[in-house]
């Protein structure tokens, strides 16, 4: 605005102009604006509000809604951006128009993109009255608390069709196996089951021939470990390795409650962070969900060795033991693994990881100038002994599983879907 | 404890502040006061006021001139104008006065270092003489010794008289306008503290002011217009009018845009780049590391042992450290490197990873080598 005034001011100069008269244009031009401070609605006399949800799915859009009400008699014109942090995809500034003694709802929508608890407190709002020559700033105080979930889509998924969820990985959800497990039901016999399961009392009863079925026993321990330490922190395509882990911990603990399992979870790093003790029911899931939200990724090393052992003085039921975590981590901690064969003892144990991606890049990286070869062979040497690692203890019986990203949820609840259809437990 | 670490960093700053302050103050304070250079007022090293009080006690006729040359006497009164390095140029208006001043009748002295363009005159640069001294020529045939700075020389015109000169060029010269006469001279330091008494120099300024045909009633005026730095042209005749308001107006719309650019909006962030970690960054540490300490032995070994169970897992080739046997059971089944090259790569290795020291050309030929083998290994 006030360029164009100087623009005119510069063309009258063209045309021969006093300074007198050019400094009186600027002092006049000075106070219209100063007018339109004046008349522009006082700090006092817009109020606002804000609704949004107590909590968010990481991934998936909500709409946050900010009334703003105006009490004045002068309407405004106001841009606004809310403080959310910088984890949420943030439409701003949002701009619009509120009239004289009137209220208006403004919408926006947003993602999450990092689970965690969040405080929002602020919201930034400049407004100009009706020439627009000056702006208000205010920054109301609106506090609020946001809990940002992991996404639970796998879980969701798995809930709705397990069999469906795990059609990639191969594995039938009930198998039956002869004189295994618990009776389920009679139904009637198809073609291709077992003769020798075939309920001669309700064949004769019924006049109609009928099997017996039977399902895995269900009533088993299952717990679940989450390093939170220092390796789960690495970035991959969508998140980081501690949010795959989340994922699919909650997809496993899902399955295993719907089964009537008792799961229990452990979050921990240098020290034990999160203890879940172990219940069944699917209620039981939501205590989970909120009590594993908010883990965060540690700057410490996890301390493996620590963990079992807690682990090992609350679960004292034999149970199925299944560790997230970083295999290259995992394997260079000895103290750990040496405690874990103590634990084998009474439990079963499989660790499952994410194949890093970044590692097998490097290591198939031509080698163009120095710093890339040695990158290259650094790589190649550290995939070299990660394996040569691995097969040392699976040699000894430790089960150590390493997946793409995606799948991770999959093949953890196979993992466990295994187990309980051989009935290990 | 933060707190009280804070507290004694801010004390030693302002300790430190004060000194410096205090100190610059002390310096300062010892250097000696500068005054205005060529015032016929100011008792600077310039040596014009001495030049002056002498011309004013032998003469009894120096005066001093500080009013807009308009209005300098404009009939023929014999004046004299004693015009000493003028410390900017006259605009065309006020040159105009003093070419009228003179061709009524009046004499100017002009001494400039460099008088280009004044009163019409031209010089042209000279190499500068090394020694400082040189022997001048006067008019008369008479030879002086002087000292000359000023690495200019007057180009003369065939009306001019030339009153010095040496062997680069004319240093002054009388010039005829209309009644009245210029004299110029590119020797302003002459009159100077430290160098009138040397050399010839007091003698050949007698000689240049005698050279001015006076009377008994003329007067001897120094120009102190011309070293007033109010009466240079300012801004406002130098630029059209519309100019100066467009600037003066952006100074404004500056200030404005600057204090609304300048008040945050919206919350600080930190960028998430700054918090985020990568699974390579061990390996890129110690490549680093093996870079730093040329480890090319020990990477080439790593790139081999990688190969080797590459060999293992997917051909079944056991090598155990002899490559050369490897030759023979890879190529027959190679499929992208021809024979010769298997046969090539596989001897040098076993040869190269023998040798105590391995230049950087050889492990990068070598790195890539390895890439080459194994990239027919991984390829199915």
């Amino acid at each position: 605005m006030y360029g164009l005034f100087s623009l005119a001011m510069t063309l009258l100069a063209i045309g021969g102009i006093a300074w007198s008269y050019l400094a009186m244009c600027n002092v006049l031009f000075l106070a219209v604006s100063l007018l339109d401070l004046l008349l522009t609605p006082g700090k006092r006399d817009l109020s606002f509000t804000r609704e949004m949800p107590e909590e968010m799915e990481r991934g998936i859009r909500y709409t946050i809604t900010i009334q703003v009400e105006n009490r004045s008699h002068r309407s405004a014109v106001f841009r606004m951006i809310d403080r959310i942090p910088a984890v949420f995809d943030r439409p701003f500034p949002l701009t619009g128009r509120i009239e004289a003694e009137n209220a208006v709802r403004v919408n926006y929508q947003t993602t999450a993109n990092e689970r965690g608890k969040y405080r929002i407190d602020k919201l930034y709002v400049r407004y100009s009255g009706m020439l627009g020559l000056w702006e208000k700033q205010v920054t109301p105080e609106i506090e609020g608390t946001i809990r940002v979930i992991p996404d639970l889509t796998a879980t969701k998924q798995y809930l709705e069709g397990a069999q469906q969820f795990l059609l990639y990985e191969g594995m039938t959800v009930r198998k039956r196996q002869r004189g295994q497990g618990e009776f389920d039901k009679i139904r009637s016999y198809v073609v291709g089951d077992d003769p020798r399961m075939i309920n001669w009392r309700q064949t004769a009863k019924l006049q109609e021939v009928m099997t017996n079925e039977y399902q895995p026993e269900h009533g088993k321990y299952v717990a679940i470990l989450i390093d939170c330490g220092r390796m789960m922190g690495a970035e991959l395509q969508t998140g980081n390795r501690l949010e795959k882990a989340l994922e699919a911990a909650m997809t496993v603990a899902a399955a295993a409650l719907q089964n009537g399992d008792h799961v229990s979870v452990v979050g921990f790093s240098k020290d034990i962070q999160v203890y879940v003790p172990p219940e069944k029911g699917m209620a039981h899931l939501q205590t989970i969900l909120h009590a594993i939200y908010n883990l965060q990724v540690e700057a410490s090393e996890s301390n493996y060795a620590a963990v079992l052992q807690y682990l090992q003085s609350r679960q004292k039921k034999r149970s199925m033991i299944l560790l997230f975590s970083d295999i290259t981590a995992f394997l260079q901690e000895e103290s750990g693994l040496v405690y874990l064969k103590r634990l084998r003892q009474r439990h079963l144990f499989f660790m499952i990881g994410i194949e890093d991606e970044t590692m097998r890049t490097r290591a198939t990286q031509s080698s163009d100038d120095v710093r890339q070869a040695m990158v290259k062979s650094i790589a190649q040497k550290q995939l070299l002994y990660t394996k040569q690692q691995k097969t040392k203890w699976e040699r000894q019986g430790l089960s150590l599983v390493e997946t793409e990203e995606e799948r991770l949820a999959a093949s953890a609840v196979s993992q466990y879907m295994d187990v309980i259809n051989r009935g290990l437990l | 404890m933060q707190k009280r670490s804070y507290r004694k960093t801010w004390l030693t700053l302002a300790v430190f502040l004060l000194l410096f302050v205090g100190l610059s103050y002390v310096m300062q304070g010892q250097q000696p006061e500068e005054y205005p250079a060529y015032l016929s007022t100011s008792p600077s090293p310039t040596g014009t006021k001495a030049f002056f009080t002498y011309l004013e006690n032998e003469r009894g006729t120096a005066g001093r001139w500080s009013a807009s040359p308009e209005r300098l006497p404009s009939e023929k009164d014999g004046s004299m104008l004693m015009m000493i390095e003028p410390s900017f140029m006259p605009d065309q208006k006020e040159m105009a006065a003093y070419q009228d001043f003179v061709e009524a009748g009046n004499m100017l002295f002009l001494w400039m270092d460099n008088p280009d363009g004044l009163f019409n005159l031209q010089t042209r640069q000279q190499m500068a003489d090394p020694a400082g001294t040189t022997t001048l020529n006067a008019q008369d045939g008479e030879e002086y010794q002087a000292e000359l700075s000023s690495v200019f020389r007057l180009q003369e015109q065939d009306t001019d008289e030339v009153l010095l000169e040496d062997e680069a060029g004319v240093i002054a010269l009388k010039r005829k306008l209309g009644d009245g006469e210029l004299i110029v001279a590119v020797t302003p330091e002459w009159t100077m503290n430290r160098l009138i008494t040397e050399k010839d120099h007091a003698a050949l300024l007698t000689k240049l002011l005698d050279d001015a045909p006076t009377n008994e009633d003329s007067s001897l005026l120094f120009d102190e217009y011309v070293h007033a730095g109010k009466n240079a042209a300012g801004v406002t005749k130098l630029y059209p009018q519309w100019l100066l308001v467009l600037v003066v107006q952006a100074v404004f719309g500056t200030i404005l845009w600057l204090w609304y650019r300048g008040k945050r909006f919206g919350p600080i962030d930190i960028p998430r780049e700054e918090a985020v970690r990568f699974s390579d960054e061990q390996i890129q540490a110690v490549a680093a590391w093996y870079q730093r300490g040329r480890y090319y032995r020990d990477s080439l070994i790593a790139q081999a042992d990688y190969v080797q169970q590459l060999l293992l897992e997917r051909r079944g080739i056991v090598i155990n450290g002899d490559w050369k046997v490897a030759a023979d059971k890879l190529s027959s089944r190679a499929r992208y490197l021809p024979a010769y090259e298997i046969q090539e790569y596989t001897e040098g290795l076993a040869e190269v990873v023998e040798k105590p020291s391995i230049s950087k050309q050889e492990y990068l030929l070598w790195s890539k080598r390895l890439d080459r083998l194994r990239e027919e290994v991984e390829h199915r």
